[in-house]
């Protein structure tokens, strides 16, 4: 039990005050002593509120005051502090000890109230002490802290004197330290008090801890010691029975005068302008160095890492130190930027300095709170020895100690960072150099910090412990930010480091320290690294031969209806070949080919690499000029083509021409040549930053690596399939050429463009059951999203390289395609394709990495010194290794910058510099983080900027460039550039179209008046504005049905106002992976099939009605009785019946998903358009329509479809077709009921006509009770249908229930066959529909697919697949 | 704050912020005068400033394939 | 060995690092980048050397040479 020591400590300690009566520790209190229990603290106590001195806060008192408003319940501004004294101790005296230094210290009796004229201090002429003392007298205290006893595993030289406390002991000093924990976790009531407590623990025979929690708002560091002095002094007096030395501490009001005499004076305004100053300086605008990478409020705790340097280490900094005429603490500090600056890639630090900020003032003697952190910045370069930065530290520190009395929050507030986690500064550094060396009458004591304050970011607090006992590192972290693993590493690699400054020389430049341990070291150079594997010394080309010979009949590849064998495309290829090489072909030339994807591409690059020569592909879509400039800068020998024309003339390279040639002449087999791996197997140029393009040139022993590795990690077989779609000049295609012909698997090969339309894609795999192929993420998201991905179930292994590949589209990917791997690879084609990978799990958290290096292959993460990064901390990326191209051609000056000395492999290797920023991960991935410079990926492709920029400034009328990449929507990434001067910018776009490929021309340039500039007046790119794509909107308005939607398609896929008719897609912003949108909405309306191409060529409203008139019901015979849906094929046609409304334009998505070479026709109700009479039965009006479709197709056998009444129309049509001889072989009713299950329905009235309309748009209806109403929801949606006259929908609203009528009377009779049945599954009203009601009618089997939809949803979208899939089948059974 | 230039890129100007390594098969290295020279290579020139390297690799024509 | 006002000035000059001649002896020390670090460094020398001892918030309150003389127990 213990017992408030609740006497008053009596005198009001003023300025200069009295002395204190010797009386008040005797006054008649009885000390009971306890072990357990808290103290409480009686409210109210002893202070009368009107003996209180009322005192504003001091600045210093403001800043921690605010502080603690962010979250008044936090308890991070406890600061406490405990001492072990060793000897005996006796509590009364301590008590009166403490009451008195109570007595003299003004800012224990303090407590802080807000008011509406801002916080202030009452300063109580009295207070209680807050004690409690634990005092178990003789028990037996267990001592689990005698060195020898103690069972945890602290080693006895980590902590020698165990001022940590025991972990897992039992024992009087862990509850002590628990009791003390949880005090410290105790938010404090400011406007309450008291603000401090003490605490005295009996932990052993003479052995007491003296706990003592302040807040921060009235104490510093510097205050405690002057209190701990204190305290000892009186104690040490009494207990020797004089008198204590006069007491000396200043007053409070004293603190408030000087601050605010400060802050009066022309010495505050000269320190602001000073800091404002600073500020400037500092790059673009300061900014706290976040080792944590972000920053964060300070939270309720932190976490503490403490470890014990080995011992002499301070001397061996002081020697530092006395070397470079400065103190250790400045060495620490130097030592602490070195590790930030590399551990942020930074060469500029802020770190934090605090500071006692009492030198040569009055508050020397007054305990207080009246520290300050001030922002130091430092600069580092590698080129810099660490003594040089020791003498920056120095001089920067004496510097800031100037303007000192200038705090961190007028300066924060001065660059408006107040306020959130814009701090200012990062890591601090606190050096507190020794103990208090008091002693307690004789038994001498020691401090252990148990809080130093709230810690904002990572505080590292450095105790000397004096005596040899060597340094105390805390490592305070804010575990927002820091978890125990990163402060473990941070507070590891710290270590290491100032152990090697500590044995380094004077002259040790900067460059010459890495940040990793020893262990990191190893980790990140060798053991992530280790992948050298032997393998057989082949080119690209002697596989491929191989494999012919040994499976010359299987099938090397297949393009459309065309497949050849290994055996003739191996000799095909010879054949070229040997062409080739009497026109100079041979091993180290080059040979351009510039022929569009089809089999003779593959024939021409196998036939360049058979020659030996090295093939340089040519992207016919590029600029004439771009490809003189790369035919000029290659001199290929010769350049294949397929036609005449295909390149430009300037370059004067000889031509092959395809295109007539015959070499037949030449044999087939296998051309010798003398080819080694070190001869170059390809070229492929890529852009350049200062506008030219510029070649790489790969040798075959770099790319024979690459396959081999990839054959050994994906093990192709003969069975699987690989998609060839990505264009030649660029490398990815280079393993999707090569690889499946090294292994017998099959190529098949896209048509030209088709890389672009992600439906003809999926249509591709699903056809031909291709089973790899690759993907640029972009492509990949757009791919699963919007195209028929579900259908490609034949893919089991999907590449992604080209860009960052999101975590949500892998995500995607394994909900569309459970059944195939998706691996992300990365990698320049600096380097052989790829040179990392990663196989990609669904599911998982955090950013895909772009995983570890393949055979033969080291990856680098370098800081600005080039040393290796540890795990976690982002550097540069660099290569090494086997797959390492052999430079930039005809460039040596880019190709030494480039390909520079390997300081970590073999002797003499080179290392490939990157340019992107990346990060080891522990598990011995990359992770990929940016770039370094203005080099970006747009959909996979590579740009420079600067390229772009290059070329816009050389336009007429232009005085500046320069060309971002902006994602103003997520997911939607666009080139934009911008321009100054009086050039009108869309002119400039076309004006670019001849000069750079189309993936290098903007989707906008925007001219401005004036670039938008910082503060060190670089050009600000994340000031540019967005562009604004409007269109010419009031041109004209649009006309027709289809121009009026296809024009509100546009405005809504390209998010732009104002669009007209005759704006073109992509003047508007569209982009490729936008087309694709559009195509899609464009089927889902108009259920034509719209291709990307034809976009392109009919890029405008207009443009594209037109096109679709011609393609799907033309405007005029829109509304005949026979709609041809699609004209064209050679299969027996499929004639779809009308459904209530007598309008078959519902059948068109349908049509769009059967294929091409099925043709449909719509069969549709008489008198839309003119004023005949309607049929009277279903009977006459089935026999017009047999008619009908006999003029189209004279005999069957015939092949039937209808919705609703068209079912049973084509059930009827069927009937009499067969009753004229001729065969029905199929008939498919989607969701249609006989005859006898409508009788006894009511007659339908006006508004099923208009439901009838809005089913056949594929609505429900809701509220529409006019026709007007129905048009407007129509129009609303888009629908074609909403063009339909006035006179068509009073014709509909009177052949609606003429079709109501004649259903109930119609009487069926026999269909020989069987029916396909599709049922909208979905619970509905009409619960007594039964597709077994057509049993009587018909004589075979009725075959059921029950969707899950209503019935008007049954002609949407994903139904309609499903639909169109059961049709295909069933025609395909047909048909064979 | 931007990135500082890096190891590779023009220091200063006029400053003699680099070097010009070549190895045993004749390739040339830019590489920043600070730095350590790797094993396998030796410097052939500088410290010069940028410019003035690369001109010497320019001269060199052995570093780059043609 | 006792303590002398240019043994005092040398020792600060040398914890400074700069020369004693460049340190007037009345100069505010603060402004050579005297701070409490190197201060307590001195007041250890001090002690050590000389078994002169003296509290660290009288060096600090006015930090010049002439006014720690007496402190330090020089006249």
């Amino acid at each position: 039990m213990s017992v408030l020591l609740t006497e008053n400590t009596g005198d009001a300690g003023d300025a200069g005050g009295t002395e204190s009566s010797g009386d008040l520790g005797a006054a008649g209190n009885t000390v009971d002593t306890g072990n357990t229990g808290r103290a409480d603290r009686r409210p109210g106590s002893g202070s009368g509120s009107d003996t209180d001195t009322v005192l504003p806060l001091t600045a210093a008192q403001s800043g921690m005051w605010f502080a603690q408003a962010l979250d008044p319940l936090s308890p991070a501004q406890n600061t406490a502090e405990c001492l072990r004294i060793e000897g005996p101790l006796d509590p009364d005296l301590f008590a009166t000890a403490l009451r008195r230094v109570t007595a003299e210290t003004d800012a224990l009796r303090v407590r802080v109230v807000d008011t509406p004229g801002g916080p202030r201090q009452h300063l109580a002429a009295t207070v209680e002490l807050p004690l409690t003392v634990h005092d178990p007298g003789d028990a037996d205290y267990t001592d689990h802290t005698d060195v020898t006893d103690v069972t945890d595993d602290t080693d006895d030289t980590d902590d020698p004197d165990h001022t940590d406390n025991t972990d897992g002991a039992d024992g009087a000093e862990a509850r002590a330290d628990a009791w003390m924990r949880a005090d410290l976790a105790e938010p404090c009531d400011l406007a309450k008090g008291p603000l401090f407590r003490h605490a005295l623990f009996r932990v052993g025979q003479d052995r007491w801890l003296w706990y003592q929690r302040i807040h921060h708002l009235v104490m510093d560091g510097y205050g405690y010691s002057l209190l701990v002095r204190r305290t000892a002094e009186i104690y040490t007096a009494l207990v020797r029975g004089e008198e204590p030395p006069p007491r000396t501490f200043g007053s409070l009001a004293d603190l408030v005068a000087q601050d605010d005499a400060y802050r009066s004076s022309a010495a505050f305004e000269a320190d602001r302008a000073h800091w404002a100053h600073w500020a400037a300086e500092c790059g673009d605008r300061p900014e706290a160095s976040r080792l944590a990478g972000r920053g964060a409020l300070p939270a309720r705790t932190f976490r503490r890492r403490t470890a014990y340097p080995e011992p002499g280490t301070k001397e061996r900094l002081r020697a530092v130190a006395d070397r470079t005429r400065s103190t250790w603490p400045d060495v620490l500090i130097a030592a602490q930027a070195l590790y930030t600056a590399r551990a942020t890639d930074r060469s500029e630090v802020v770190l934090g300095l605090p500071l006692m900020g009492r030198m040569g003032s009055a508050a020397l003697r007054v305990p207080g709170m009246v520290m300050n952190v001030l922002p130091l910045r430092l600069d580092l370069s590698p080129a810099a020895t660490f003594d040089e930065l020791v003498r920056q530290v120095v001089l920067r520190v004496r510097e800031l100690r100037r303007h000192q009395r200038y705090r961190y929050e007028d300066i924060r507030r001065d660059l408006g960072l107040l306020g959130e986690s814009r701090g200012l500064v990062g890591p601090l550094v606190n050096v507190m150099p020794f103990d208090y060396g008091v002693d307690f009458a004789g038994a001498p004591a020691r401090a252990r910090n148990l809080s130093a304050g709230p810690v904002e970011d990572l505080t590292v607090n450095v105790y000397d412990r004096a005596d040899g006992r060597g340094l105390h590192v805390d490592h305070d972290g804010n575990p927002a930010l820091y978890d125990d693993a990163e402060l473990a590493a941070h507070q590891e690699r710290f270590l290491h480091l100032l152990h090697r400054i500590a044995g380094s020389g004077a002259d040790a430049p900067l460059s010459s320290y890495t940040i990793a341990t020893p262990a990191e070291h190893e980790l990140v150079v060798d053991e992530f690294n280790r992948t050298g594997r032997a393998l057989p010394p082949t080119t690209l080309v002697g596989p491929i031969e191989s494999r012919a010979a040994l499976t010359p009949e299987a099938t090397a590849l297949v393009y459309g209806d065309t497949s050849l064998t290994y055996a003739g495309l191996n000799e095909r290829a010879n054949r070229l070949a040997r062409h080739l090489r009497t026109l100079g072909a041979g091993p180290g030339a080059v040979v351009a080919v510039s022929v569009p994807r089809s089999v003779e591409l593959v024939v021409s690059l196998l036939a360049v690499v058979k020659a030996g020569a090295a093939y340089l592909p040519l992207d016919p879509d590029y600029p004439a000029g771009r490809l003189t400039y790369m035919l000029q800068d290659a001199a290929p020998v010769c350049a294949v083509v397929d036609r005449a024309g295909r390149l430009p003339a300037d370059a004067g390279t000889p031509l092959v021409v395809l295109d007539g040639l015959d070499v037949s002449g030449y044999p087939r087999i296998d051309p010798a040549r003398p080819l080694t791996r070190d001869h170059p197997a390809y070229l492929i140029y890529t852009s350049g930053s200062t506008g030219r393009p510029k070649g790489v040139v790969v040798p075959h022993a770099a790319i024979d690596n690459r396959l081999r590795w990839m054959q050994d990690t994906y093990r192709l077989t003969a069975g699987d399939r690989v998609l060839q779609k990505t264009p030649s000049s660029f490398d990815v295609s280079v393993w999707e050429f090569f690889w499946p012909l090294r292994v017998g698997a099959t190529l098949v090969v896209a048509e030209p463009g088709g890389h672009k339309d992600p439906g003809y894609l999926a249509r591709l795999i699903h056809e031909q059951a291709v089973t790899v192929c690759h993907f640029v993420p972009s492509m990949l998201q757009v791919f699963l999203s919007e195209a028929d991905a579900g259908s490609c179930g034949s893919l089991r292994l999907v590449f992604a390289s080209g860009e960052a590949l999101p975590r949500e589209t892998v995500n995607a990917f394994g909900s569309a395609l459970p059944g195939a791997r998706l691996h992300n690879l990365y990698g320049p084609t600096e380097a052989a394709v790829d040179v990392t990978y990663h196989a990609c799990v669904p599911g998982a958290p955090g950013p895909v990495p772009i995983g570890g290096p393949v055979w033969n292959t080291r990856l680098y993460v370098l800081d600005a010194a080039l040393q290796p990064c540890p795990p976690g901390v982002a550097g540069e990326l660099y290569l090494a290794g086997r797959q390492l191209a052999d430079g930039y051609l005809n460039r040596p000056e880019l190709t030494a910058c480039r390909f520079v000395a390997d300081p970590f492999g073999p002797p003499g290797g080179r290392m490939y510099r990157t340019g992107d920023l990346a990060r080891w991960t522990g598990r011995g991935e990359v992770e990929y983080l940016g770039r370094t410079d203005h080099q970006v990926k747009l959909r996979g492709q590579r740009i420079e900027l600067g390229e772009i920029e290059t070329a816009l400034a050389a336009l007429d009328g232009v005085d500046g460039a320069c060309a971002v990449v902006r994602e103003d929507r997520p997911g939607e990434q666009r080139l934009v550039g911008y321009v100054t001067g009086r050039a009108d910018p869309a002119a400039l776009r076309a004006a670019l179209a001849p000069v750079l490929p189309e993936h290098m021309v903007p989707s906008a340039v925007v001219a401005l008046d004036a670039f938008p500039l910082g503060p060190s007046g670089k050009l600000e790119r994340r000031e540019l504005p967005a562009p604004v794509f409007t269109g010419g909107g009031g041109a004209r308005r649009p006309s027709g049905p289809r121009e009026e939607a296809l024009t509100r398609l546009f405005a809504q896929v390209l998010e732009a106002e104002r669009v007209g008719p005759d704006d073109a897609f992509f003047d508007l912003g569209g982009t490729s992976l936008l087309a694709v949108r559009l195509v899609a909405r464009v089927r889902e309306e108009f259920g034509t099939e719209l291709t990307i191409g034809s976009l392109f060529e009919a890029p405008t409203p207009a443009a594209l009605a037109a096109r679709l008139d011609s393609t799907g019901p033309a405007a005029s015979d829109a509304l005949g009785v026979v709609l041809p849906l699609r004209a064209g094929g050679e299969r027996p046609a499929l004639f779809a019946i009308h459904p209530a409304g007598g309008i078959a334009w519902c059948y068109a998505g349908l049509a769009a998903r059967l294929g091409r070479d099925q043709p449909v026709y719509g069969v549709q109700a008489r008198g839309l358009t003119g004023d005949e009479a309607l049929p009277r039965t279903l009977h006459e009006e089935a026999a017009d329509y047999v008619r009908q479709i006999r003029a189209v197709r004279p005999h069957g056998p015939y092949r039937l479809l209808g919705w609703s009444v068209g079912g049973v129309l084509a059930h009827t049509v069927a009937v009499l077709l067969q009753e004229a001889g001729e065969k029905v072989e199929l008939l498919a009713l989607l969701d249609a009921f006989p005859a006898e299950q409508w009788r006894e329905r009511p007659a339908p009235e006006e508004g099923d006509a208009l439901t009838a309309v809005l089913r056949m748009a594929g609505f429900d209806r809701t509220d529409e009770n006019t026709p007007d109403d129905v048009v407007a929801t129509l129009r609303r949606a888009g629908s074609p249908l909403a063009g339909l006259g006035d006179r068509t929908l009073a014709r509909i609203v009177d052949i609606v229930p003429n079709h109501a009528r004649m259903m109930r009377e119609h009487r069926h009779r026999r269909y020989e066959g069987d029916l396909l049945f599709f049922t909208a599954a979905a619970p509905r009203a009409e619960d007594w529909l039964d597709r077994e009601s057509w049993r009587p009618h018909v004589s075979g089997r009725i075959v059921n697919l029950d969707l899950d939809c209503t019935h008007p949803q049954l002609l949407r979208g994903p139904h309609l697949d499903d639909i169109a899939a059961v049709l295909t089948a069933r025609t395909r059974e047909l048909d064979a | 704050m931007t990135r500082q230039p890096g190891p590779f890129d023009p220091g200063p100007e006029g400053l003699d912020t680099h070097l010009v390594l070549e190895n045993d098969r004749g390739r040339l290295s830019l590489w920043p005068a600070w730095g350590a020279v790797p094993a396998g290579w030796r410097a052939v020139f500088g410290p010069a400033p940028h410019p003035a390297c690369l001109r010497r690799v320019a001269r060199d024509g052995r570093s780059a394939p043609r | 060995m006792a303590l002398t006002r240019e043994q005092i000035r040398s020792d600060v000059a040398d914890s400074l690092g700069e020369n004693p001649s460049d340190i007037p002896f009345d100069e505010n020390l603060l402004d050579h980048g005297l701070d409490s670090v190197r201060i307590m460094a001195l007041l250890e020398r001090w002690r050590r050397d000389h078994g002169v001892e003296a509290a660290f918030a009288d060096l600090a309150e006015q930090p010049a040479i002439d006014a720690w003389a007496p402190l330090l127990g020089v006249s």
